[in-house]
């Protein structure tokens, strides 16, 4: 078992270093000294807790330069969980591996790459969207797969709200025709039609269109 | 879907061809006006209805064919505030009509007083079943 060093920066006052004799029975409590670094384990032996630590203020770890860091927990799941911002941060490549499971990445919000990204396996879109019947401007931020909708009167598209640059998406009629609206026409703004011409879709036929400099591009049909 | 409050507070405004509600909710664009016509002519001269509940003033293109076939009765409904008003200026030309400002849900009508049902709203407030589309027919007696 590691002894505890605190001989650095002692404070004035007096203070309680709970003893770590009762680890395994007893959860490990490292209080908040202020001004007081300290340092757990500076010598070869491991540090181990057997079955809770608390602290109340930041905890570190440095690893030798020498060795590569660890952290593990047996048999069991490991969540790390903040209130705040979390960083993780490497200055070389970071690696998140499962050898036996699914990797999820759950946010409410939005999760970004903001440089590129490599998929050696496949994707998967699974969010497809149903647009609302009469939105002549559909917002169809944070996916990419739309279906029409399913019951309703007829009636035009002539742009689509919130895109973003590059985005590409696939739309899918149901029941309900949409007419998309070229940019050309009275009514259009800046959506480009295979030939400059307005189009009913109906049922069961699909369009796909690229966001790119303002303008909304067709990049095929289907008339199924 | 859109709230009752938003649909009841939002401007119609008739741009480049295309009633919008907000700028944004497409009810009807002129550019269905021949077809919709035809619609309705084929529709009476086939079927020779003298009784007509309306559902949705829109443009009035519907209502302006009906009215060229002699009708004893035509009740329109007509939810939205601003084109309740114009279908009621509308009406002031036309015999036998009479406006209603009011969603369909809410109205309350007997069957037997219509022969026909020519539902051409754009449905915003409430759900529709799947594979209800507009304009659609339903003849009755």
């Amino acid at each position: 078992m590691g002894k505890i060093i605190t001989n650095r920066y002692m404070p004035k006052k007096n203070h309680e270093v709970v003893p770590i004799g009762n680890i395994g029975k007893e959860p490990l409590v490292l209080p908040n000294y202020s001004g007081v670094k300290r340092s757990l384990n500076e010598g070869p032996q491991d540090f181990n807790v057997k079955r809770e630590m608390i602290v109340y203020d930041d905890i570190r770890v440095y690893f030798g330069t020498d060795k590569d860091g660890y952290i593990k927990a047996n048999n069991t799941g490991m969540t790390i969980y903040t209130e705040d911002e979390m960083l993780i941060n490497s200055l070389a490549n970071l690696d998140i591996m499962s050898t036996d499971g699914t990797i999820t990445l759950t946010s409410l919000n939005m999760i970004l790459a903001t440089r590129d990204c490599t998929f050696d396996g496949s994707i998967l879109l699974k969010n497809v969207i149903t647009l609302e019947a009469g939105d002549s401007t559909p917002q169809i931020k944070y996916s990419n797969i739309f279906r029409g909708p399913a019951s309703g009167r007829g009636y035009s598209i002539t742009t689509f709200d919130s895109p973003e640059q590059g985005q590409i998406i696939y739309i899918r009629l149901q029941g309900c025709p949409i007419t998309f609206v070229d940019q050309s026409s009275g009514s259009g703004k800046n959506i480009y039609m295979s030939g400059s011409v307005n189009w009913t879709f109906t049922a069961n036929q699909t369009v796909t269109f690229l966001y790119d400099n303002g303008n909304w591009y067709e990049l095929s049909r289907s008339l199924n | 879907m859109i709230s009752k409050e938003y649909f009841l507070n939002s401007k119609a405004e008739l741009k480049d061809g295309i009633l919008l509600l907000n700028k944004k909710w497409n009810l009807m664009e002129v550019g269905e006006k021949k077809e919709i016509k035809k619609l309705i002519r084929d529709i009476c001269k086939r079927y020779k209805p003298k009784r007509v509940l309306e559902i949705g003033f829109g443009l009035g293109y519907t209502a302006t064919e009906f009215q060229k076939f002699n009708l004893q009765k035509h009740i329109i409904i007509e939810a939205h505030p601003e084109i309740f008003k114009t279908a009621m200026k509308w009406s002031k030309k036309y015999k036998n009509v009479s406006v209603i400002n009011c969603f369909l849900q809410d109205f309350n009508y007997d069957t037997k007083d219509y022969d026909l049902i020519f539902d051409d709203r754009q449905e915003l407030v409430y759900p529709v079943k799947d594979g209800v589309i507009f304009p659609n027919y339903k003849l009755l007696n």
